[in-house]
């Protein structure tokens, strides 16, 4: 059903990988299986949540994404940084010093993608107040979106159409760019630093875009980890002054915990956190909206960005920082940045449903199929143990019906089951005499 | 015509009235149905559900498959309706404050349920039940 193929930067190796099973009990679209002893990835069913990288003992999954050192491939190098950034410094709780730091890394212009939620927030008040008929959602985490393009499509219509705040940052900084110093667009190279493997996959593969807005993306991992090694040299500076105009208190706690309520007072809005929760919001959305919640905003990672997978800092001590430093700013700015040259803020075509495909085109075929999955399901033991390398009994019930490599011998408990029931037949067997040696007995 | 799922109603439980929906909207999706019509299957299906957690004490749901149609009746053994005509009024409810209260009762259930359906019987008799056939068509 997908027009075109699904990039995913989630990668698994194989050599590392010992099939233990922990990634498919909390993948939340169920698109990871064990087959032959490694993990495979179902790429249809795959939204980059990364849940599964966070919890691999063996470190065997991991997001394939860009180098640091591919900035050198263009001639002016731009830089939009997740705000989750500043809460990952111990001793650095200035936010001019750690601009500072970031200065070394290369690029010609960096801004934080809390410039993207100021410029976004105040498109997104006026929509919504000529637009009150549902509950929207954010277009802010890729993996939402994703999620409710697979598992939701009926929720298409809620999500904004509008452009996640990172890349309006990002559109905003090289239009800013261009303008300031007469440069052609095809010499910029933008890049994007981004806490978890969700975003980065949307750099690649933007949702409701026709083409890539940023040119490549680098992990915070990688990011803290050059910085940290910048730290130890003896000549840097970090007292340089830096004008910090577009930076309020709101923006800076929306676009890093997803702080939706500091930014929308005149409207109902909520932040939902965590794949979990978010799932089972979009359920009972889908199932009968909540007409007095005008917005909400969804971040597939507990606690929001602070929690991304490429972060290293504990979540709640980051958010801490966060709010500290936030504080120091003003709530509001006088002059939100011109939104210049034409509509960068909405989303370039609608956003489209992915809905994996049905057990089968034809409806009564489909229904057939249900019904054997039904029976196999009966006699599986729904210990939902992962074991057979599917994530829960109902899967493997569904993966033996439709698809020819899986047995029902695979599910250790059936496999016990009928092994005890054959050597009970085999004992029974072996214990009859053969009738032609009492024959002879008898004469 | 073939069953593919069944569900028990209990009057009064207002909480669990809404699981049989969360399941039936994973058949469906699963079996290919597009999700406007699902939307529409569910929150027809539902309110005929409702219709009995507030009216009766207990009912029975069934969902078949019939070539491109889905047929759900709704089946209670409850106070019946005295006025078909009348009840298919928006608005129009019997709803005891007890069920107004928890936010349902508001008369429109079953016009809301004609809305989303492509064809609706109901057959009642006062104080013997009621039963709902809903047919919608998914090709």
């Amino acid at each position: 059903m997908s027009e075109k193929e699904y990039i995913h930067t989630v990668t698994i190796n194989k050599k590392r990988c010992i099939g233990c099973t922990r990634c498919l009990r909390v993948c939340p679209t169920k698109a990871l299986r064990i087959r032959n002893g490694k993990a495979i990835i179902l790429q249809d069913r795959c939204i980059d949540c990364g849940e599964c990288i966070r919890v691999c003992p063996q470190k065997a999954i991991y997001s394939k994404i860009d180098d640091l050192d591919i900035i050198n491939n263009y001639k002016h190098k731009l830089l939009v940084y997740s705000s989750v950034l500043i809460g990952q410094f111990k001793k650095y709780k200035n936010f001019k010093k750690i601009l500072n730091l970031m200065s070394y890394l290369g690029f010609d212009e960096i801004v934080g993608v809390d410039i993207g939620a100021l410029i976004i927030s105040d498109v997104i008040r006026s929509f919504l107040k000529h637009n009150r008929d549902k509950t929207y959602i954010t277009t802010n985490c890729p993996a939402v979106v994703r999620l409710i393009q697979v598992k939701y499509p009926s929720l298409i219509d809620n999500m904004l159409p509008f452009k996640n705040m990172m890349d309006v940052a990002g559109e905003y900084l090289k239009k800013e760019y261009m303008k300031k110093n007469q440069v052609k667009e095809k010499n910029i190279g933008l890049f994007y630093l981004s806490p978890c493997p969700s975003k980065a996959q949307a750099v690649y593969q933007p949702e409701g875009e026709v083409k890539r807005i940023f040119d490549g993306v680098f992990s915070m991992e990688e990011v803290y980890n050059n910085l940290r090694y910048i730290m130890e040299k003896k000549d840097i500076h970090l007292d340089k002054d830096i004008e910090l105009e577009n930076v309020t208190e709101s923006s800076l706690k929306w676009s890093t915990l997803g702080d939706v309520d500091s930014q929308f007072k005149d409207f109902t809005s909520l932040r939902i956190d965590g794949i979990d929760n978010v799932i089972e919001f979009l359920e009972e959305i889908e199932e009968g909206d909540f007409k007095e919640i005008d917005l909400v905003d969804m971040y597939s990672c507990q606690n929001g960005c602070v929690g991304g997978v490429f972060t290293n800092e504990n979540p709640f001590v980051c958010e801490h920082r966060i709010r500290h430093i936030a504080s120091s700013f003003p709530d509001s700015v006088d002059e939100i940045p011109p939104i210049c040259e034409g509509d960068y803020c909405s989303l370039s075509k609608p956003l489209k449903p992915r809905p994996v495909e049905p057990i089968d085109k034809n409806m009564s075929n489909a229904v057939k199929k249900m019904k054997e999955i039904e029976e196999v399901f009966k006699k599986l033991p729904k210990l939902n143990c992962s074991i057979c390398g599917s994530p829960t009994c109902y899967n493997l019930a569904e993966d033996i019906v439709l698809n020819e490599d899986v047995s029902i011998y695979d599910c250790p408990v059936v496999l016990r089951r009928n092994l005890r029931n054959m050597a009970k037949d085999l004992f029974e067997m072996a214990g009859r005499i053969d009738p032609i040696e009492e024959k002879k007995d008898k004469e | 015509m073939e069953k593919i799922l069944d569900f028990k109603i209990k009057g009064r439980d207002f909480i669990n009235a809404g699981e049989s929906t969360s399941k039936m909207k994973n058949y469906f999706k699963k079996i290919g149905i597009s999700s406007k019509i699902i939307k529409r299957i569910l929150v027809a299906s539902y309110e005929a559900e409702l219709n009995v957690v507030a009216h009766a004490d207990s009912g029975v749901m069934e969902i078949f498959v019939d070539e491109d149609k889905i047929v759900v009746t709704v089946e209670d053994e409850g106070p019946g309706i005295e006025d078909i005509d009348r009840a298919m009024q928006e608005g129009f409810s019997t709803a005891s404050d007890e069920v107004r209260e928890m936010g349902f009762g508001a008369g429109m259930g079953l016009p809301n349920i004609k809305r989303n359906s492509d064809d609706l019987e109901i057959e009642s008799e006062v104080n013997k039940g009621t039963r709902v056939k809903m047919v919608f068509n998914v090709s």
